[in-house]
């Protein structure tokens, strides 16, 4: 095959097997929904683009007053008592329903919804020294537009956006993804959490949240100079097994009202909703068709590939079976020579709507090795089309006659 | 196809059933295509809304139902396109978007995700011509149609983007199969 025919099917296979599971039914709702109503739908468009926008700037006019009011409202602190009492908060036109300030305005970020109080400030870029004074909006203009974000690349990857209420909360959200599989689901529903963490549930779903008082941000080398308290919460992402959110609250206050800044970010978090929501890949009280899925998925890998077997395997939850295998369904690995043991399948749901597919292969001690195990612990996920899993290996050092290739 | 037609027909006429067979019909297709320019696929979904809601208004200037498909696949593009410059112009900072990685270490995956990592560097217009021509299959004609450019300005933009790729190949970001 020459180069550009080789380049060309490169392409080919890149772009088909990168395309995730293309949007359901809801997503024809969504559509539906959207769509403007009328026969004369664009006059009416039109119509309706001026009636936003000038309602837009009506809310805007109406919020800034309103974030005023929250900004003057008086709390403890150096900056509130700067200016309680010095100017009284003005008055909302009376024809503007305002968001009141404890109103939470929907937000979305990512594949996170969340509640966001009004008074909340929206920082598009960096740190407070970053961006202070400039880019900055009244919570209210924002409606459910996307905040902004900034990503950087490196190992983990990180997407930012930063929110502060004050100089005594900031929030951060974090969209976190790397390829060795440290983040997001597979991390969580296959290592122990954190020294420090609790696993907790976000919309029906595992998480994890750690809580520290001082300067240090867990699990990095940040400092937070004059923090009091900071606040992790670790959320996967529904699209994807290796990507994550992280949310980061850094609470400056003084103690009482510290903790009334915790409740208050701690109700932001618990408020979240995941969009798209996760649902199972596969059938939730069908764990034996799940596993036939499974290994479907595993099986069409393996036929492309000739030193990947993934045959032995059982195909009801459970099942064991004694074979001489010549190949594994390690990839990528092949087997010197023939091996005989005991395959066995199991699965079970996780925390995160997925099904964890354990396939386990069990050898006697023999002449010339002991007897072990090694596993493949994968979790099903149809986004991936063909190749249709995300898994890791255990054990296969240990694995007589097999070889890295 | 006729199917097809009857359904554009209808939707044209302001029938929302029929639009919304429309959508579930054609939204694989045009997903893929937003997927593959955006990288996201909240981004994607997003842009592929805004596609669906600019035919659905447009529809009436669609005189022959016939011609659907170029005609709404360029909606579609533009609809990337457009939510791309939207999306970059957010950012004040470089903008990344990852497709993740498969954990599959065969030489095979390896290359693919190579050639998507250089895929991924290119400008979105180019995404989009390498995906209208080789994820889709289409025609030249098709693709030029697409993105409303001249036959040949879209074959040389997607000479330039093959040598870019053959580029990186040989800086050694892409492996030898």
């Amino acid at each position: 095959m020459n180069d550009d025919a080789e380049l060309e099917d490169g392409i080919r296979t890149a772009l088909r097997r990168a395309w995730a599971q293309p949007p359901g039914p809801a997503f024809t709702e969504r559509v539906i929904d959207a769509l403007p109503q009328g026969r004369d739908t664009r006059r009416r468009g039109r119509l309706a683009t001026l009636g936003l926008a000038a309602l837009s700037v009506v809310i805007v006019v109406g919020a800034i007053p309103a974030w005023l009011a929250w900004v003057a409202a008086p709390v403890p602190g150096p900056s509130a008592a700067a200016s309680a009492g010095e100017s009284p908060a003005p008055t909302a036109p009376q024809t503007v329903t305002a968001p009141a300030a404890s109103d939470p305005v929907t937000e979305r970020l990512w594949e996170l919804v969340m509640p966001r109080p009004t008074g909340w400030l929206v920082a598009i870029n960096g740190t407070r020294d970053d961006y202070s004074g400039q880019d900055l909006f009244a919570v209210g203009s924002m409606g459910t537009v996307p905040v902004e974000e900034t990503c950087q690349a490196g190992d983990p990857w990180v997407c930012t956006t930063a929110w502060e209420q004050s100089a005594e909360i900031q929030v951060r959200v974090e969209h976190v993804g790397s390829g060795p599989r440290r983040w997001g689901q597979w991390g969580m529903a296959s290592r122990q959490p954190p020294a420090g963490a609790e696993r907790i549930t976000i919309d029906g779903i595992g998480a994890q949240i750690r809580v520290v008082d001082g300067e240090r941000v867990p699990d990095t080398e940040e400092i937070v100079v004059g923090a009091a308290r900071i606040i992790v919460w670790d959320l996967p992402s529904p699209g994807s097994l290796w990507t994550a959110y992280r949310i980061t609250a850094v609470i400056r206050g003084h103690a009482a009202r510290a903790d009334a800044l915790e409740r208050q970010v701690r109700d932001v978090v618990d408020g979240i909703r995941y969009a798209p929501s996760f649902a199972w890949d596969l059938p939730a009280d069908d764990p034996a068709g799940a596993l036939q899925a499974g290994l479907r998925a595993l099986r069409e890998q393996a036929a492309r590939s000739a030193t990947m077997d993934a045959s032995c395997f059982p195909n009801h939850p459970g099942g064991r079976r004694e074979a001489v295998i010549e190949q594994t369904a390690f990839l990528p690995y092949e087997l010197t020579r023939p091996l005989e043991v005991t395959c066995s399948s199991a699965i079970e749901p996780t925390e995160f709507r997925r099904w964890k597919m354990t396939l386990r292969y069990d050898w006697q001690a023999a002449d010339e090795h002991g007897a072990g195990h090694a596993e493949l612990v994968v979790l099903l996920d149809k986004m991936y089309g063909v190749v249709g899993y995300g898994g890791d290996f255990f054990g296969v050092d240990e694995m007589p006659y097999l070889r890295r290739i | 196809m006729t199917d097809g037609i009857a359904l554009v027909a209808a939707a044209r006429a302001r029938d929302r059933d029929a639009f919304a067979r429309l959508v579930t019909l054609e939204t694989p297709e045009a997903w893929r295509l937003t997927y593959a320019i955006l990288r996201s696929t909240v981004d994607a979904e997003d842009a592929l809304q805004d596609a669906f809601v600019t035919a659905w208004t447009r529809l009436p200037d669609l005189r022959d139902p016939a011609r659907w498909a170029g005609w709404f696949r360029r909606i579609v593009v533009s609809a990337a396109i457009d939510h791309y410059r939207r999306r970059r112009r957010r950012a004040l900072a470089s903008y990344i978007r990852r497709v993740e990685p498969v954990p599959d270490a065969s030489v095979e995956v390896e290359l693919r995700d190579a050639v998507d990592e250089q895929l991924a560097s290119l400008e979105p217009v180019d995404r989009a011509l390498l995906t209208l021509r080789y994820g889709l299959d289409l025609e030249m004609g098709a693709v030029a149609a697409a993105l409303g450019m001249p036959v040949g300005t879209a074959k040389s933009r997607v000479h330039r983007a093959l040598q870019r790729l053959r580029q990186g190949r040989s800086l050694g970001a892409l492996p030898e199969a």
